[in-house]
C-alpha cells in the first residue's frame, strides 16, 4: 500500500505512548498497533477524528501518500 | 490471502436457534447412520463369510432369476460383491455426512467465513460430484454390457431387502447439490475477504 502511517512519529512528538492514545481514542492497543504497522485496510473517519483530537494534529500529519513505498 | 494474526477482540457469538437445531439433528443422524452402517456391515460380513440366513432369497443377475433357500448357498463372488458394494455405498455416504457435520459445527461456532468452513464446502462438492460421475460410469458400463440391473437381492419375507440399480441417469439431483455447495464455497470465500477487510478496518 502507498499510504504511509506516521502514527509513531506523532506519538513521539506528543510524548505519548500507544497505551495512552488507546485510552483516549477508545480503540484497542492491538488495532492501533495494526494501524501503526501499516497493516490496516481502512480507517474510519470517526477513528481518524478521535486520533487527530487526541494528538492535536491534522490527518495529513498521520497519513502520507508515497508512490515509491510499498508495504506489502 | 488471509491474515492469521488480527488480535481483535471478537464479540461473543450467539448461534441462532435454527442453526443449533440443524447442528444437533446433523450430529444425531451422523452417529445414528454410523451405528446402523456398522451393524449392517457386520451383519452382511457375517452372512457373506460363513453365517447363516434362512429364508427364500432371490437374485436377478443378467436377466436370470437365481433362487436360494439360504444365503450360504449364494456363490462367494456374489457375496463378496454384495459386501464390497455395501461397504462402498455406506462409506461414501458416511464420509459426505462427516464433512457436512464438520461444516455445521463450524457454522454453529460462528465461524462462517473461516478457511476450514470453505474447505469443508468444497470437499462436499468434490465428493458429491465424484459419486455422481462414478454412478454414471457404472450405469453406462453395466447398461451396455449387462442390462439395466445387475444386482437385485430380495428377501421375500420382507427383511433385508435392497436393490443396487446400475443405472443413474435419472439422478441429476446429486450433481445439482454438488454445484450448489461449490457455488456456496465461492460465495463464502468472498465473505471471508470482506470479513478480513472489516477486521482490518480501524
Amino acid at each position: 500500500m502507498s499510504i504511509v502511517i506516521n502514527l509513531d512519529v506523532m506519538l513521539a512528538k506528543r510524548k505519548m505512548s500507544l497505551t495512552e492514545l488507546s485510552e483516549k481514542v477508545g480503540v484497542t492497543i492491538a488495532n492501533l498497533s495494526i494501524l501503526k504497522k501499516g497493516k490496516a485496510k481502512a480507517v474510519r473517519f470517526s477513528t481518524l477524528e478521535a486520533i487527530c483530537e487526541a494528538l492535536d494534529c491534522q490527518p495529513g500529519d498521520i497519513l502520507e501518500y508515497s508512490n515509491s513505498v510499498t508495504n506489502d | 490471502m488471509f491474515v492469521k494474526k488480527t488480535n481483535i477482540k471478537m464479540e461473543k457469538h450467539h448461534t441462532p436457534r435454527s442453526i443449533r437445531l440443524i447442528y444437533f439433528i446433523t450430529n444425531f443422524f451422523f452417529w445414528f447412520t454410523s451405528i446402523i452402517s456398522v451393524i449392517v456391515l457386520c451383519l452382511i460380513g457375517y452372512i457373506a463369510f460363513g453365517g447363516s440366513l434362512y429364508g427364500e432369497i432371490s437374485f436377478n443377475i443378467f436377466g436370470t432369476d437365481h433362487v436360494y433357500q439360504n444365503f450360504n448357498e449364494v456363490p462367494a463372488s456374489l457375496k463378496a460383491g454384495l459386501f464390497m458394494g455395501t461397504l462402498t455405498v455406506l462409506s461414501s455416504v458416511l464420509i459426505i455426512f462427516f464433512y457436512f457435520k464438520r461444516f455445521m459445527k463450524l457454522v454453529y461456532e460462528g465461524r462462517y467465513f473461516d478457511l476450514k468452513t470453505i474447505k469443508n464446502l468444497k470437499m462436499i462438492a468434490y465428493l458429491l460430484t465424484a459419486v455422481f460421475f462414478i454412478k454414471i460410469i457404472i450405469g453406462i458400463a453395466t447398461s451396455v454390457l449387462y442390462g439395466p440391473e445387475i444386482f437385485d437381492t430380495t428377501h421375500l419375507d420382507g427383511s433385508l431387502a435392497f436393490t443396487i440399480d446400475a443405472t443413474s441417469f435419472d439422478r441429476p439431483g446429486i450433481l445439482i447439490i454438488a454445484l450448489i455447495f461449490w457455488v456456496l464455497s465461492h460465495i463464502f470465500m468472498e465473505g471471508a475477504k470482506l470479513k478480513e477487510a472489516n477486521e482490518l478496518t480501524i
